[in-house]
């Protein structure tokens, strides 16, 4: 039997990792793992990656993240947008490599974390939008895929 | 061109310009979304499908100018027939859209295949969509075509160098064929929406203060600004782009020189810039800002501009409200 750590469930084309939560909040498509009880790091899920392009462009405006409010910009040539923080807490460490080389998000996405955040309200992990159930997280990325489509 | 405004200390250019738009213009600001980029801030989203851009040449463009070589064209919709146009508009108004910028590569002459759409830009209309067009060059049998298919606008991107059209555009042109093309489509009784690059040249301005003067004389209902942003893939990767400040003062002097123009920072300034260019856009009296970053937002807000978002295209918003 796999460990947690090499699980990945796909969708589609798109491969998540079941090691980490997926946050669903204004369709986000961020990914949060965490590190030890207390700390965890940010990145950009395979969806986004795919589907917006090559990132030219990523900034973290704040060094303390509040759940629901948006932390970073990140933009391609054809998406812009505005990262809302899935949970609250201290940035501890902020990934400059990627920041001044985004489009490492779109070769790795899963290695390539944006910030690390000392989590200060690690109860907003269990909110509805934190998805790490394989069933809830497959449900949500085919609506997304269906919503792809449509456009 | 005014050589005092080209010397005038860059906070002076944009006090002036400031108190221009003061006076000539509600405080507002509009903000700029099409559907060319999904755009989602903690403001305002755009919807899929409102406002696209379509290219009518689908990749193919004989210039491959240094700047974009081709690859503007990829973001686009893509259709190659006049039918298909039709057929995308359907499935647009079936999405609620409400309009469409048709454009395309560009042909050796630097004229961008138009004319043979002209019916199925019509038929556009009809569907109750808003046409504009991005043209490069145009002839009279061209602006003729556009106006009897009811476009509402036309955008080109006018180069003040002889030397830049034939060293980034590749295209044996002079500033005045685009001085030739503005007057012709306002002869018609088309407005336009003329774009001026920022460092169009290899990052250095050039003829920029030349394309704002013949702007001027030509008389636009519409100028929009943008700042050249090196992309991966094209001749001018790794080109150092305008330093802001050079952008600012290009932004002012369009202000100066066009005080009842609804004056835009369009869709086009390198990453790294953004915020900077942004807040001296505001600065210096621009109408509109398209895809602008929150802090821009807010700045404007400071200073007393109350932002409008819109899924228009630039040139159009301040005609939403």
């Amino acid at each position: 039997m796999k460990s947690e750590a090499e699980q990945v469930l796909r969708v589609g084309d798109y491969e998540f990792p079941l090691d980490r939560y997926y946050c669903s909040y204004r369709n986000s498509h961020l990914w949060l793992r965490m590190l030890d009880d207390t700390t965890a790091e940010i990145g950009v899920d395979a969806f986004l990656s795919e589907t917006a392009g090559r990132f030219s462009y990523l900034s973290v405006g704040s060094e303390r993240l509040e759940r629901g409010r948006n932390f970073a910009t990140i933009e391609s040539a054809k998406f812009v947008s505005r990262l809302p923080a899935p949970v609250s807490g201290e940035v501890v460490e902020l990934n400059a490599e990627v920041v001044s080389n985004p489009s490492r998000i779109n070769e790795a996405p899963y290695h390539s974390w944006i910030v690390r955040v000392r989590l200060s309200s690690p109860e907003e992990l269990e909110g509805e939008h934190m998805l790490r159930d394989a069933e809830r997280l497959r449900a949500w990325i085919e609506r997304e895929i269906e919503r792809l489509e449509e456009e | 061109m005014d050589e005092e405004l080209l010397s005038m200390p860059l906070d002076e250019l944009l006090s002036r310009a400031w108190e221009l738009r003061k006076r000539n213009f509600p405080d507002v600001l509009h903000l700029s979304a099409p559907s060319l980029k999904r755009y989602i801030s903690g403001r305002y989203s755009n919807t899929p499908s409102r406002f696209v851009s379509v290219s009518v040449t689908g990749g193919e463009c004989a210039l491959r100018c240094k700047h974009c070589g081709g690859r503007l064209l990829e973001s686009m919709h893509q259709v190659s027939s006049p039918e298909e146009l039709v057929r995308l508009g359907e499935r647009l108004v079936k999405r609620g859209g409400k309009g469409v910028l048709v454009s395309g590569g560009a042909d050796a002459r630097g004229c961008v295949p138009l004319r043979r759409f002209a019916g199925a830009m019509r038929e556009l209309r009809r569907m109750g969509l808003r046409v504009i067009v991005h043209s490069g060059i145009v002839g009279e049998e061209d602006v003729d075509a556009l106006r009897r298919a009811g476009v509402e606008q036309v955008l080109l991107d006018v180069i003040g160098s002889e030397e830049t059209a034939r060293e980034v555009y590749h295209l044996k042109a002079e500033p005045e064929d685009y001085l030739r093309s503005m007057r012709l489509l306002r002869e018609a009784g088309i407005r336009i929406a003329p774009h001026v690059v920022v460092g169009l040249h290899g990052g250095r301005v050039v003829g920029e203060y030349r394309a704002l003067e013949m702007i001027a004389e030509a008389g636009a209902e519409a100028v929009v600004v943008v700042a050249l942003s090196p992309m991966p893939g094209t001749a001018y990767e790794g080109v150092e782009p305008p330093a802001p400040e050079e952008v600012a003062r290009v932004v002012g002097v369009a202000r100066l020189l066009n005080p009842e123009a609804a004056l835009s920072l369009g869709c086009a300034r390198a990453p790294g810039d953004k915020l900077r260019i942004e807040r001296l856009a505001v600065d210096a009296g621009v109408n509109t800002i398209a895809y602008p970053t929150e802090e821009a937002v807010e700045h404007a807000e400071r200073r007393g501009l109350r932002p409008v978002f819109s899924e228009l295209c630039c040139t159009l918003v301040h005609e939403d409200g």
